[in-house]
């Protein structure tokens, strides 16, 4: 499992330092292959149909429909390709590399064994923590998004840990579904906010009555 | 039973407000679906004791009993607010359509949280509030109401993913322990 959580930390690395929401999807779309992957080899074989919910939650949702989504409303808006999650800077790439240290240190301390699982902490406490660094740092709708879906699977990678509970199949269902209503809203918000947020100096538009 | 009512009756009028036909009395099927959640609510908190329902995935406690006697009289009253505000300004008519669901959506999943003590069914819940309450928050449609709407969400997500990361290091911590865990407050107690 080693070189699939090796290879999930350079999918979470690597859209850092490529400024281009496209590279961000891509990121986004490939940790949830490589984590469905993960599930397959922790739980295999799958005997419920908890197990499966979860694992296409990650490879069908996080993997494909979530980017997909994202892709199409971006791709709509005509979005320009650049775009930085963090500040294109020395300090804000040292910050992260930091941060990824800090996590395999932090690991080392939470599981005392070095293994596989002590790697899947570290992986992801630096995908929470990278994650909560481009929400730190960026303010547009974009990359708060892409902030905000980073923790998400940072927490999801996180699950795959430790002993496995075995959810029920309609509350792994509720999970998928909560998911996937708030990307759909994110989808949405994208599409009406624009990537950049609104314009500034807009005219504001005439507010009717409130309730 | 009745605590069933108390997300059966949301559930059932967020369909029929659907119809066209109700779309235009939206605000007063909002107003009579409050008054029955609360009359539920208010037999729930009056009731000596509630047998648990769905193998003790909702239990209608002492706590419970106190915020469902609170908040729903709350919501019943904000619902009596919109009604009146409908009826005095028709321009906020066109919107109901839209805000009636989520409100009553709202009011199924707060339900929910208070009589759930399944800690993942109630973190359903909760973030089911969250989904429901970002539309109401946008219903104006203005750039500045999306802004905050999408504030609102982003934050909340934000908050629950932790809040489940916290839900996740409790199993753990207890599963180490030794018990089973099963995601029950019961469970967490022993």
């Amino acid at each position: 499992m080693n070189p699939l959580l090796i290879a999930l930390l350079g999918v979470i690395l690597l859209p850092l330092f490529v400024a281009s929401w496209r590279a961000s999807l891509l990121g986004l779309a490939g940790q949830g292959a490589l984590m469905a992957l993960v599930l397959y080899r922790v739980a295999h074989p799958l005997h419920s149909a908890a197990s499966w919910l979860a694992l296409l939650d990650l490879a069908v949702l996080r993997g494909v429909l979530v980017p997909l989504v994202l892709y199409r409303v971006l791709r709509a808006r005509n979005t320009r390709p650049r775009n930085d999650v963090i500040p294109p800077n020395l300090i804000s790439w040292t910050v992260a590399i930091a941060m990824v240290l800090v996590s395999f240190s932090f690991a080392g301390t939470l599981v005392a064994a070095s293994g596989e699982r002590q790697t899947l902490v570290a992986v992801s406490t630096s995908g929470l923590m990278l994650g909560l660094l481009v929400l730190s740092t960026r303010s547009d709708p974009l990359s708060q998004v892409i902030g905000a879906l980073r923790v998400e699977n940072a927490i999801a990678l996180f699950e795959l840990g430790g002993e496995r509970h075995e959810a029920q199949a309609l509350v792994q269902l509720g999970l998928s579904a909560a998911f996937a209503g708030t990307v759909v809203l994110f989808a949405r918000y994208l599409h009406t906010l624009g990537s950049d947020g609104p314009a500034v100096g807009a005219p504001a538009e005439a507010e009717g009555p409130t309730l | 039973m009745s605590s069933l009512g108390l997300l059966v009756a949301p559930a059932m009028e967020n369909v029929v407000v659907w119809l066209r036909v109700l779309r235009a009395r939206a605000s007063l099927v909002l107003l009579l679906v409050a008054s029955v959640v609360t009359v539920f609510a208010i037999a729930q908190a009056l009731s000596p004791s509630v047998p648990p329902a769905f193998g003790g995935t909702i239990v209608v406690d002492a706590t419970s009993r106190l915020f469902l006697a609170t908040l729903n009289p709350i919501f019943l009253a904000v619902c009596v607010y919109i009604h009146n505000r409908v009826a005095h300004s028709p321009v906020l008519l066109g919107r109901m359509g839209r805000f009636v669901p989520c409100a009553l959506t709202f009011l199924l999943s707060c339900n929910a949280v208070l009589i759930s003590s399944h800690l993942l069914v109630l973190w359903i819940a909760l973030e089911v509030t969250t989904l429901s309450a970002c539309p109401m928050i946008a219903i104006q449609g203005t750039p500045a109401a999306r802004q905050a709407s999408f504030r609102y969400l982003l934050f909340s997500f934000i908050a629950l993913g932790l809040v489940f990361l916290g839900v996740l290091c409790a199993s753990r911590g207890l599963a180490s322990a030794g018990p089973p865990v099963m995601f029950l407050p019961d469970g967490l107690a022993q």
